[in-house]
C-alpha cells in the first residue's frame, strides 16, 4: 500500500520512544517527584505539536484566502483535528506533573497553561464553527477567517497572564541535566514524525471523501 | 446604523444588570471586595457583548438589508468600522450603567483613579466591539448562529478579560501606574491587532 511507510515509521519510533523515556532515560535526581518527571517526555512534545498544528492551521487558512485555493482547507481541518488531541494531552499531562512536583501551584497563574487553554478552546470553537457551515467554498472561507483570528489570541493571552511558575529550562538557573535534555529532544522529534504521519493519513481520508462525493 | 436601539440596548443592559445582580447575591459576604468587583464588571461586559452582538448582522440578514449595506458604494471597511462604533457606544453605556449600579447597590465607597478605570473599560469595550462584530458576521452565515457566537467569542476574549480584570483590580486598589501599565498596553495592543486583522479579513468574511 502506498503511503504507509510514514505510519510504520511513526509507530516504530513511538515504541522506541516509550522504552527510552520509561527505562533508559536517567532518573531526574534533583526533582521532587523523579518518577513523575518522566511525563516530560510526553508533555513537552505534545505541547510542541499542539502549537505546531495550530500554526499550520493558521498558515493553511492564510494561504487559502491569499491564493484563493480551497485545497488548503483540508490542511487546515486536518491540522486542527490532530492538534486538538495533542493540546488536550499536553494540558492533562502538565496538570498531573504539577500536582506531583509543585506545592501550592495554581494553573491559572501560569501563562503557558492559560495560552494552552486558549489553544484548546480555539480548536473546539473552530471545529464547532465548521460543523455549523454547509460544505464547500463558504465553509472553507469562513473557517479560514476564524483560523487566522484565533491565531492572534494565543500570544496575547500568553502576555496577558501574570507571574508564571512554569519551569523555563532556557534559564541557566533552572537548566535541565544535559542527558535529560537529549531524551526530551529525541521525544520531540518522534512526536513531530507522529504528527506528520497523522496529517498524512487525515489528508488521505479527505482526498477519498472528496473523490466519493464527486 | 444601530438606531433600532431599543431592540438591542434593552436586552443588553438587562444582561449586564443580571450579571451584577448574581455577582452581588453570590459574593456579598466574601472578604476580597476588589477582585470580585473587577470580575463582576468584566463578566457583565463580556456577556453583554456575546448577547448583544449576536444580532449585529443577524437582523440585517433577516431584513435583507445586509446585501444593501454591503452593496453601498463605500469601502466595506467603513461598514465594519461603523458597526464597531455602534457596538462600542452600546458597550460603553453597559459599562457605565453596570459600574454605577454595582457601586450604588453594594454600598461600597469608590476609591482609586476613576479616570484610569474609565480608560480601561473604554479600551476593553472597543476590543469587545471589534471582535464580537467580526465574529457575528461569521456566525450569521452559519447554522445555529445565535448560539454559535459565544462559542467563537470565548477563546478570543480571554486575553482581553485577563488584562481588563487585572488592571481594574490594580486601579481599584490604588496601585501605582507601573503595576498596571502592562495591562493598559496589552488592551491597546489587543484593540489595534483585532481591528486591523478584522479590517483586512472583512472582505473574505463577507464573501465573493
Amino acid at each position: 500500500m502506498r503511503g504507509t511507510w510514514i505510519a510504520t515509521l511513526a509507530i516504530a519510533l513511538v515504541l522506541v520512544d516509550i522504552l527510552l523515556s520509561l527505562l533508559v532515560a536517567p532518573e531526574a535526581a534533583n526533582f521532587r517527584a523523579p518518577l513523575t518527571q518522566r511525563i516530560f517526555y510526553y508533555h513537552v512534545p505534545s505541547a510542541w505539536v499542539a502549537y505546531l498544528a495550530f500554526g499550520v492551521t493558521a498558515l493553511a487558512s492564510g494561504l487559502l484566502l491569499w491564493r484563493r485555493d480551497h485545497r488548503w482547507d483540508a490542511w487546515a481541518l486536518a491540522s486542527a483535528e490532530v492538534g486538538t488531541v495533542f493540546s488536550v494531552i499536553a494540558l492533562l499531562t502538565g496538570l498531573v506533573w504539577s500536582r506531583q512536583e509543585f506545592i501550592g501551584y495554581s494553573p491559572f497563574r501560569d501563562a503557558k497553561v492559560v495560552s494552552l487553554v486558549v489553544v484548546i478552546l480555539s480548536y473546539f470553537a473552530y471545529l464547532t464553527l465548521r460543523a455549523n457551515l454547509e460544505d464547500g467554498d463558504q465553509r472553507a472561507r469562513i473557517s479560514a477567517v476564524y483560523g487566522l483570528l484565533a491565531f492572534l489570541g494565543v500570544p496575547l493571552s500568553y502576555l496577558a497572564s501574570r507571574a508564571s511558575l512554569h519551569p523555563d529550562f532556557t534559564r541557566p538557573d533552572e537548566s535541565l541535566e544535559a542527558a535529560l535534555g537529549w531524551f526530551l529532544l529525541a521525544s520531540t522529534l518522534v512526536f513531530t514524525v507522529l504528527y506528520a504521519a497523522l496529517m498524512h493519513a487525515r489528508l488521505r481520508i479527505a482526498r477519498l471523501e472528496a473523490a466519493l462525493e464527486s | 446604523m444601530e438606531l433600532r436601539a431599543r431592540e438591542t440596548l434593552v436586552p443588553v443592559l438587562l444582561v449586564g444588570l443580571l450579571v451584577v445582580a448574581v455577582g452581588l447575591l453570590a459574593f456579598h459576604d466574601v472578604e476580597q471586595r476588589v477582585p470580585i468587583a473587577a470580575g463582576v464588571l468584566w463578566l457583565a461586559l463580556a456577556f453583554a457583548a456575546a448577547v448583544g452582538m449576536a444580532r449585529a448582522f443577524g437582523a440585517e440578514k433577516d431584513r435583507g438589508t445586509l446585501d444593501v449595506l454591503l452593496g453601498l458604494p463605500v469601502d466595506r471597511g467603513h461598514v465594519y468600522f461603523g458597526k464597531v462604533a455602534a457596538a462600542f457606544l452600546l458597550l460603553l453605556v453597559v459599562a457605565l450603567v453596570t459600574a454605577v449600579t454595582y457601586v450604588v447597590v453594594s454600598g461600597e465607597g469608590v476609591s482609586g483613579n476613576l479616570l484610569a478605570l474609565a480608560a480601561l473599560l473604554a479600551l476593553g469595550s472597543l476590543g469587545l466591539a471589534a471582535t464580537s462584530v467580526m465574529l457575528s458576521l461569521l456566525a450569521t452565515q452559519a447554522r445555529a448562529r445565535d448560539a454559535l457566537l459565544p462559542v467563537l467569542l470565548l477563546p478570543l476574549l480571554i486575553p482581553l478579560l485577563l488584562a481588563g480584570t487585572h488592571g481594574t483590580e490594580d486601579v481599584l486598589s490604588n496601585a501605582p501606574f507601573a503595576q498596571w501599565r502592562g495591562e493598559l498596553f496589552l488592551l491597546i495592543g489587543y484593540d489595534v491587532a483585532f481591528l486591523a486583522a478584522s479590517w483586512m479579513l472583512f472582505d473574505a468574511a463577507v464573501g465573493e
